[in-house]
């Protein structure tokens, strides 16, 4: 095989990184045999480059497919996003961190505030008092179970928003890479 | 009159209807699919939006994918086929197509 069709499957092979192994492979495979079939049929390797296009953007559209399939959260999608990212380098780059991570980090203290509100409340139960104040304001744990609870909710949903805001970017984003061929 | 952008949004929306109808005749590897769609300007559309396609048809379970290997100097090919849940989607494709083109057709007065 030519040596520029090998450097094109390299370079796509980097940025599906982010991807699982075997699923890289098979993608890699795939496009390696098209790129047989059209040098059968006597297409230069140029020719075959110039169809196939940019190699990141081929990738993107792979990981693009990946990642705004479904729906929901996980945290494989996540590292997908920001290796794929951290790999490319493109104008999100500031935006998508900063959304994904504070979305993660919001959701996480949304689900703690209540865990320290019970655990409050069951050292109460216990004859301990475990500090909480915010000046010369301590909450007691009676009062304190409902509120961390509902504190906890609010966290959570601002967590939430901005993962699916981290989601509608990621779309955006890889619709407008897509250009579909007029 | 911007007649291109609202032919992307058709494209965009039917691709899959007729990648799997395609797929439904008789199984067929990626280039087959790509130079068949080729064949007609406004379904048209190049590996980067057809083998991402492919891979979410793949993992929605409407296609199922094996590698023939490579038989007499032809390359290795990756051919896709229809799996019972694909045949279930496509008929309800098939069936909401229909709905769409009768109501196109009595707006227009036809």
């Amino acid at each position: 095989m030519e040596k520029a069709l090998n450097e094109y499957l390299e370079k796509i092979e980097k940025y599906l990184k982010p991807l699982v192994a075997s699923e890289r492979v098979d993608i890699v495979k795939e496009i390696k045999s098209e790129m047989l079939e059209l040098q059968g049929k006597g297409v230069s390797p140029t020719q075959i480059i110039e169809r196939l296009g940019n190699p990141k953007d081929l990738a993107k559209a792979y990981l693009g497919e990946a990642i705004a399939s479904s729906n929901g959260f996980n945290w494989h999608r996540l590292s997908t996003v920001i290796a794929f990212y951290s790999l490319a380098g493109i104008g999100g780059m500031f935006v998508l961190p900063f959304t994904s991570i504070c979305g993660i980090a919001f959701m996480l203290s949304g689900v703690f505030s209540p865990i320290a509100g019970i655990i409050k409340f069951a050292a109460h139960l216990l004859g301990y008092e475990i500090g909480f104040t915010i000046g010369a304001y301590s909450a007691n744990a009676i009062v304190f179970l409902p509120i961390s609870i509902l504190m906890g909710v609010a966290l959570f949903m601002i967590g939430w928003l901005l993962w699916k805001l981290t989601i509608i970017i990621i779309k955006v984003m890889s619709k407008g890479k897509k250009k579909l061929a007029q | 009159m911007n007649i291109d952008d609202w032919k992307s949004q058709i494209k965009r929306g039917t691709l899959e209807f007729c990648i799997l109808l395609m797929i439904k005749q008789r199984p067929s590897y990626g280039y087959e699919i790509i130079s068949t769609l080729e064949e007609y300007p406004i379904l048209a559309a190049k590996e980067n939006t057809i083998n991402p396609l492919l891979r979410r048809l793949l993992k929605e379970e409407y296609i199922s994918s094996s590698w023939q290997e490579s038989v007499k100097g032809l390359p290795p090919r990756k051919y896709y086929s229809v799996t019972d849940k694909g045949l279930e989607y496509i008929s309800a494709m098939s069936g909401e197509w229909n709905n769409l083109l009768n109501a196109i057709n009595k707006i227009k007065g036809e």
